[in-house]
Formats: C-alpha cells, structure tokens, sequence
C-alpha cells in the first residue's frame, strides 16, 4: 500500500492543484480514464466542501488522505467546515436537472455515482470517506 | 480558462483553451450569458482544448444552452478530447446537448 497526506487552502484555486498531486501519485498503475472518473469525483467532493462549508467565508485548510492499494483506492478528506453529511442530500433526478437547465447541485450524486461514500462528524471536523473498489467495473 | 470568440454566418463561436471547474467555470458562464443577452442565441462552444470538466462547467453549459433556447436559439458544442467527453457522459449531461466531432459539422445546418 503506498498513501500520501497533503493540505490545501479552501480555495476553489486550489482546485488544480488538488487534481494535480492525486495524478501524479497515482501514476500509471490504474487504468487513464478510471484515474479520470476518480479524480473528477474527488474534485466535485473537494469543491463542494469549498463552496458550502465555510459560508462564513473562514480561512481553514482541508486535508487529504490517499491510499492505493492493489484492488481499492481510499481518500479521506477531513474539513472544519460546518457539519454537513451529503449521503443527506436529496436524490438529483438528472432528466429533471437538465429539463431545468440550472446550473450547480450535482456535484454531490456524481461523487456517490462513482464512489463508495462515507460520511463521519468527529469533534469539529467533517470527514468523507470516497472509496473505489478497482477490482470492479466502473 | 482562456476563451476565443469569432462569428460565422450569425452564429456565435466560443473556442475554450484551459479546465472547465469551480474555480473557472464561472467566467464562461457570465460570457454565455452576457452574448445571449445582447442576442447571439446561437451558438457552438468549441471543447477541443479543454483538458478537464467538472459540473460546475458541465453547469455553465447547461445555462447557456437553457438560456439560448428560451430566446429560440440553440447551443451545440464539438470537438470533446476523448476524457473530456467521458467525464461529460458520466455525470450525464450529453443527452441536453446536440454533440459534433468537429466544428464544420457543429456549423452544418444551424
């Protein structure tokens, strides 16, 4: 198993970044368009956090946990924004979604769309649990 | 997110260079929507160098296209880098959407 731990500002120009370091660890050890899917994923949770957990615009941090193993990649996100659980948020009808052409709030049922999601409060802290079982198709 | 306009035959052609996510999504969204409101309603973005997309570009997208038909016109786009173009399809937005491989058939018929 091999993990890197980093952290970054809440700012949504931190987002490249953020994309940036998950490619380059993972490498070329999984499949392009699978790292593609995984990291569009981690960026719509990353960005989601950005743009909702702090709304009194706080400066803060949120780290990042990454863990690849052989069969299954981990990251674990750990925010001080406020308490938000998104296996809460409503289910998006995506045919609605697009017949009413607005913009925003499906970043949410993307990420459960391609992860295994799991949300925990610990004293002050969210923490988002986004796994992929690799073994699996995507 | 660098954007390049040019017109042909009234139709407005927006040619993205850069990633389409939170942080740059918004500047393409106030371009489409300030051209739609001064009347190009029909338009073609061209993807072909956009190297990454999110929803909140995905987003910017679908207001454009929403915008532009309630004043009758349309939003096509073309030319998707292949990843591009998956990222689009998984988060399920290609079906608002006319898609062209390239930009004369994006033209073809608007």
């Amino acid at each position: 198993m091999r993990e890197i731990n980093f952290q970054f500002p809440n700012k949504l120009s931190e987002l490249a970044n953020v994309r940036q370091k998950i490619n380059e660890f993972i490498g070329t050890e999984i499949d392009s368009l699978i790292i593609n899917r995984i990291i569009l994923s981690v960026d719509e949770a990353v960005s989601n956090i950005i743009e909702h957990g702090f709304p009194d615009s706080k400066e803060s941090y949120i780290s990042l946990n990454v863990q690849l193993d052989k069969d299954k990649i981990i990251f674990i996100l750990e925010d001080e924004g406020i308490a938000f659980n998104p296996l809460d948020a409503k289910p998006v009808d995506m045919d609605e979604h697009l017949e009413l052409g607005e913009d925003g709030g499906v970043g949410i049922h993307i990420v459960q769309k391609i992860m295994h999601v799991e949300y925990e409060r610990t004293l002050s802290k969210n923490r988002l649990t986004l796994t992929k079982n690799l073994t699996e198709e995507i | 997110m660098e954007i390049k306009e040019s017109e042909s035959k009234g139709i407005w052609i927006l040619t993205l260079n850069g990633v389409m996510d939170a942080h740059t999504s918004p500047n393409i969204k106030t371009k489409l929507e300030a051209g739609i409101a001064s009347g190009k309603t029909k338009i073609i973005v061209d993807m072909k160098d956009v190297s990454y997309l999110s929803s909140a570009g995905a987003g910017a997208l679908l207001a454009g296209l929403t915008a532009s038909r309630k004043k009758t016109g349309e939003l096509r786009l073309c030319s998707f880098q292949a990843g591009v173009k998956d990222a689009f399809d998984v988060m399920g937005f290609s079906k608002a959407f006319k898609v062209f491989t390239d930009l004369d058939k994006a033209l073809d018929g608007f």
